[in-house]
């Protein structure tokens, strides 16, 4: 590892150390009244030690604890990242290998993403959801890029609505994209509204893939598309009944600190798509594509201003800083795989 | 939240034969200006659920300064020919659907009651654990 690996690894414990603490995991917005807020109540310090014990052994956590968590990591974290990496919450895409202009990076992974899957070529869309929408940067940038369309953008934060929201505003598209707080589990939507359904990294938190899957076809017109970019874990050999323990604990370990459910594959996803009758699905492997842009999220945290901002946001965020270590082993392994699919759902 | 984001939202509780339109609690409305863009409207308008937005802007209308004028009760225009669409139909179809904000308040479902915050011009939609 190099040096400024080792220093960041030196400055993330020592932060953690400093700021732990028990009474910070609070909720800039509660929607339903679990852990206390105050840490003097016996039910927030009881529940706050059950979290902390679970976080030491990687256990998993309940679906009720990892929607909670996940509002509360971005909720907490949205800043940070906006400040250092600005609205587009992705990996991008690195060719050429080298490039430093990770912004634009990112938005050419969505438009590079659209090509991909066939979007460019027929009917622009119109009526698009983003499902897992972080603070909007695609959706904002899909309905300037394909005119007359619109956006509905759903996530568990509250503050990544509110900010995709004035985003929106500024940049003068409030009328075509739209950000509410919604679970993609149970989208608040009617059956066959749209005609793209766009999960951008967002696949990785939900905890159950075949209610997920359900939920975007059902959410799909008939002749829309689907399109899934997401994290998984590679796809295992014929025979082979899971991953190896080794392989196991870097996830759990990341699953902790990111908030994720255990990981699936490209090739479960291609299942479940398939018994839900999806047609023309289409998958990739984009690992080597988006691999250098850990490093880059890892050496853009190593100055002053990150660090700081890094420190103030709390535990949580600087947990998830060092799973970035994690993120990089898991890519440089082969157990984590940066996967595309996309499918349509058949005409009437 | 805009009535173009109400026109598009419905309860999926648990036991919910039909969610939709999702009635409005008022407590807070914000009016605000915008220009209006005549194609982009067009291209919405057969989008968009038209009894929904009429009952709407009866919820809302009275809330705002000056109040919103009710919706004729007949749809003002087919499917097959917007073109027709006056201007004066267009500037209240487009403020109706674009510059009045729920601010703070409530989506109730009409099935079953349940009552969706709205915070910061924000729809929660997030279900409880019993109501999935």
């Amino acid at each position: 590892m190099t040096t400024r690996l080792h220093l960041f690894r030196l400055i993330l414990l020592t932060g953690s150390r400093g700021v732990l603490s028990f009474t910070k995991l609070s909720r800039a917005n509660s929607v339903q009244t679990r852990a206390s807020n105050s840490g003097t109540s016996l039910f927030g310090v009881r529940s706050a030690v059950r979290r902390a014990r679970d976080s030491v052994l990687s256990r998993e956590r309940t679906d009720e604890d990892l929607k909670d968590g996940i509002a509360f990591f971005y909720d907490r974290s949205s800043k940070l990242w906006e400040d250092v990496w600005g609205e587009h919450m992705h990996h991008g895409y690195y060719i050429p290998e080298d490039r430093t202009d990770h912004i634009q990076a990112q938005i050419d992974l969505i438009d590079e993403v659209l090509k991909w899957a066939g979007v460019d070529e027929g009917k622009p869309p119109k009526r698009v959801v983003d499902v897992g929408c972080g603070i909007g940067g695609s959706s904002r940038h899909i309905v300037r890029k394909y005119e007359g369309s619109t956006a509905q953008g759903i996530t568990l934060s509250p503050y990544q609505a509110n900010r995709g929201n004035e985003l929106a505003r500024e940049q003068g598209v409030s009328d075509k994209a739209s950000f509410q707080v919604a679970d993609a589990l149970n989208m608040p939507f009617d059956d066959s509204a749209f005609d793209l359904v766009w999960s951008l990294e967002s696949g990785e938190h939900m905890p159950d893939k075949a209610k997920f899957v359900n939920e975007l076809m059902r959410v799909a017109a008939p002749g829309g598309r689907i399109i899934i970019v997401t994290w998984c874990h590679r796809d295992l050999e014929r025979g082979e009944p899971s991953l190896s323990k080794k392989e196991e604990k870097i996830l759990a370990k990341i699953n902790r600190a990111y908030y994720l459910p255990k990981w699936c594959s490209v090739d479960d996803y291609t299942k479940l798509l398939e018994k839900e009758g999806a047609v023309n699905i289409k998958r990739e492997d984009w690992s080597y594509i988006i691999a250098p842009f850990w490093k880059a999220v890892i050496k853009s945290s190593l100055n002053l201003k990150s660090v700081v901002g890094l420190l103030k946001s709390g535990f949580s965020t600087i947990r998830g800083a060092y799973a970035m270590l994690l993120m990089l082993k898991g890519f440089n392994s082969g157990v984590i795989k940066f996967g595309l699919i996309t499918c349509t759902k058949k005409e009437e | 939240m805009r009535l173009l984001t109400h026109n598009f939202l419905r309860s999926n509780v648990k036991g919910t034969e039909n969610g939709y339109p999702l009635i409005i609690e008022v407590t807070t409305v914000r009016c605000e200006e915008s220009p209006v863009d005549r194609e982009f409207l067009l291209s919405l308008l057969p989008k968009v659920d038209y009894p929904a937005l009429r009952s709407a802007v009866r919820q809302l209308g009275p809330h705002c300064d000056p109040p919103l004028p009710d919706l004729p009760e007949d749809m003002p225009w087919s499917d097959e020919d917007l073109t027709s669409l006056d201007d004066a139909t267009i500037s209240s179809l487009h403020r109706a659907l674009f510059d009045v904000y729920l601010v703070e308040g409530y989506l109730v479902c009409p099935d079953t009651g349940r009552k969706f915050p709205v915070k910061d011009s924000i729809p929660n939609m997030i279900l409880h654990e019993d109501e999935i």
